[in-house]
């Protein structure tokens, strides 16, 4: 299971429960809107029929015609027309229109071709910047056949369709948003078992594999965190399984190429006593011709030369097992099943200039310490094989007549409040541009260009060393002009 | 010399056998600690080179035995890299000196060389590292060229210098630290600095290096006899160079 499928299933998981939520509350918020101006509606349908109720009362006030034909007809208000116009005053209006549409009595602005049935028409006018409800009708009356109007500002439904907006549409937006926000949070909040497991595996570093801690996760979850552990533990199986098989491999290599090295050796070092017996004053020279060399009683012929390539050949295989061992056993899951020893780094320095000092003189490379008390906990034997691949390293790929330096002591990393000791090797070799440092670590990765021999593991071992011990290797540029400076920090 | 070897891997004993006796040792070798504590009941050995990985007793319980035993010789024991946890294990068992498998040849000669120049120290009157041999009886120094018939030349040596002489000739040819050189010189006088040290390398290059000896200077450590030519540890032979 990779990272990115996690992402996306926290994601989509999120995403999914919010249109989920979001989706129904937006339609009932849309069905509420409707129902408001349902009943908006239903209101002003009650109003349109009371105002339609006083047309006949209106009709009935005309009492009779007007004494001339010019003259308007004689009105006498019935209460509730009386009643009507003096409640809504300023809010209501009447009037009395001839067959043109030209108003007799009241107000002018209630002028307009007369409806062309019998039926009542409703109709909304503006005026003065109220809306007004008006009811027209043909009516009999006293003073003939006449056009009566009434008109009524207070409707409530002139009201509802102005106020609509503010009073029914907006609240339930607001609703709506107010809703996505307390949704949104609260899903991510319920979420936050499943976003906190996948940080915490985004976070693991590829080696480690330990089991999470299901106990903090939700029931739901926590089956996901059981078969993620029991993932861990197959992978952990496996790459326990490797480790041992490189580890016994490279164990039972080293075993006869031991014995192959010691014979060897022995044969180089009877040429190199022939060699010397026949002219003890001459040094060896490489390429002398082949001296018969009695082994055991059989005499085989095999030129010193390749005697001295076999017996190079060897020694390189038996280092390259030993470090493929080292680096096995360096791994931190072996090495913290053994105790910590509280170590003398300053006698591990000059155990290691002993070490090489003849592979430094044969360079004619100065090899020198420059070492103060520290002590470290750790374990004893890696820091040897760590710092041992350090020293070979910088010897190997420092040139004729350089210099290096083993240095230990105590200082101050950045971001770190206290001292801790520290191991390092400077040379003043070629260096290594910047971005070969991050690969020279990695397993079998050589420095382009370089002519040494390593077996491309000494720095990985090295790095897994440090690692083991809570800390990694520093590729630095030397105090000088030229060459690295390869450090650890150690624990206290 | 007579060795004893103690080693059950019978590749790798018949090549340090081998190796050892084209190098002029008597070499005895047997496969078990039983049989070593068996052999040395009845013969005497002068160095005794000791497998600590062996079927049964191992290594370091057969040094510890020997030495209850009464055996004095040296004793250079041959560890796994892995299985060796710290250089003191071996040292306290009575063990002289260790080495690690898979080990060069010349290196373990030089190492056996540098035991028996200590032991012989502590039982005889010479000492010798090259051409140059230390009457410690005597307390004279001369130059012995390994040609026959040469003519051997002695070599005038302060007391202090006397004693930066012998100490680094037991050392060698492993460098000798500087603070325990200043150490056994403090014997001799009580406000000794380490220029003074310095002092007498100076005036013994001047008296060896015309006979072919280095005192090499070890940047922040101390100072190692050589022999001029020859890449250090090993003292008589050659060193091959690397194909």
């Amino acid at each position: 299971m990779t990272l990115g499928v996690q992402v996306g299933m926290a994601h989509g998981l999120q995403r999914r429960l919010l249109l989920l939520l979001l989706v129904p509350l937006v339609l009932l918020a849309m069905l509420n809107t409707w129902f408001d101006f349902r009943s908006a509606d239903s209101a002003a349908l009650q109003q349109d029929r009371q105002l339609v109720g006083y047309v006949p009362l209106l009709a009935a006030s005309v009492i009779a015609k007007g004494k001339t034909e010019l003259d308007p007809p004689v009105l006498l208000m019935a209460p509730p027309i009386e009643d009507f116009l003096h409640d809504r005053h300023g809010l209501s209006a009447y009037a009395l229109v001839a067959r043109d549409g030209s108003v007799i009595v009241g107000a002018d602005w209630l002028s307009g071709m007369p409806p062309a049935t019998g039926e009542a028409e409703f109709s909304s006018q503006e005026f003065e910047g109220v809306t007004y409800r008006i009811v027209s009708q043909r009516m009999n009356t006293p003073a003939g056949e006449l056009v009566l109007r009434l008109a009524d500002g207070s409707d409530p439904r002139q009201q509802w369709l102005r106020l609509l907006w503010f009073k029914v549409a907006l609240p339930n937006l607001m609703l709506v948003i107010a809703a996505f926000f307390g949704v949104n949070w609260a899903v991510r909040r319920a979420l936050r078992p499943l976003i906190e497991l996948k940080e915490a595996v985004e976070r693991r570093s590829p080696q480690d594999l330990s089991a999470l801690d299901a106990s903090g996760s939700p029931d739901e979850v926590r089956p996901l965190v059981e078969s993620l552990n029991r993932l861990f533990d197959l992978v952990n199986a496996q790459a326990e399984g490797q480790r041992r098989f490189v580890a016994d491999a490279a164990h039972q290599l080293r075993t006869p190429l031991a014995g192959l090295q010691a014979q060897v050796e022995a044969w180089a070092l009877a040429v190199e006593a022939t060699a010397a017996q026949v002219d003890p004053t001459r040094v060896y020279m490489k390429n002398s011709p082949p001296a018969p060399v009695d082994t055991a009683g059989t005499t085989i012929n095999l030129g010193a030369d390749q005697v001295f390539k076999l017996r190079h050949a060897v020694r390189r295989t038996s280092q390259l097992a030993n470090q493929l061992l080292a680096l096995s056993r360096a791994d931190a899951r072996s090495a913290h099943s053994q105790p910590m020893q509280r170590i003398d780094l300053q006698e591990l320095c000059e155990v290691m200039l002993e070490t090489y000092l003849d592979a430094a003189t044969a360079k004619n490379i100065d090899l020198g310490l420059d070492s103060a008390e520290a002590h470290t906990t750790g374990h004893a034997w890696l820091l040897r094989e760590a710092l041992g691949n350090l020293v070979d390293n910088a010897i190997r790929y420092t040139p004729q007549g350089g210099r290096v330096t083993v240095r230990c002591g105590w200082s101050r990393e950045q971001g770190q409040s206290t001292e801790h000791p520290f191991v390092e090797v400077e040379d003043d070799g070629p260096g290594v541009a910047g971005p070969e440092r991050a690969r020279m670590l990695e397993r079998f990765y050589r420095v382009a260009g370089t002519v040494g021999e390593g077996t491309g593991l000494g720095l990985a071992i090295a790095d897994e060393i440090a690692r083991v011990h809570h800390s990694q290797l520093q590729v630095l540029d030397a105090r000088g002009s030229t060459g690295l400076r390869m450090r650890m920090s150690l624990p206290n | 010399m007579r060795l004893l070897l103690v080693e059950d891997d019978v590749m790798v004993a018949s090549g340090i056998k081998l190796g050892l006796t084209s190098a002029g040792y008597a070499v005895d070798w047997v496969g078990s600690a039983e049989r070593a504590l068996e052999v040395t009941r009845s013969e005497a050995f002068d160095l005794a080179v000791i497998d600590i990985g062996l079927p049964g007793m191992d290594g370091l319980a057969l040094t510890q035995s020997l030495r209850r035993a009464g055996h004095a010789m040296p004793v250079l024991i041959l560890t796994a890299r892995d299985a060796l946890q710290d250089r003191v294990q071996g040292l306290d068992m009575g063990g002289d000196d260790y080495m690690v498998k898979p080990f060069e040849l010349p290196e373990l000669l030089a190492r056996l060389r540098a035991l028996l120049r200590r032991s012989q120290a502590a039982t005889s009157a010479t000492l010798s590292f090259g051409p140059l041999e230390l009457d410690t009886a005597m307390r004279q120094a001369c130059i012995r060229p390994q040609a026959p018939g040469a003519a051997v030349t002695p070599i005038e040596l302060g007391p202090r210098e006397w004693t930066v002489m012998e100490y680094l000739m037991l050392q060698a040819p492993k460098p000798a630290n500087k603070d325990k050189l200043l150490q056994a010189l403090t014997g001799w006088d009580k406000e000794i600095t380490p220029n003074a040290v310095e002092v007498y390398i100076s005036r013994l290059r001047g008296k060896l290096e015309p006979h072919g000896l280095v005192l090499r200077s070890i940047r922040g450590f101390g100072y190692r006899l050589e022999l001029l030519g020859s890449a250090g540890g090993t003292d008589t032979e050659p060193k091959a160079p690397l194909a």
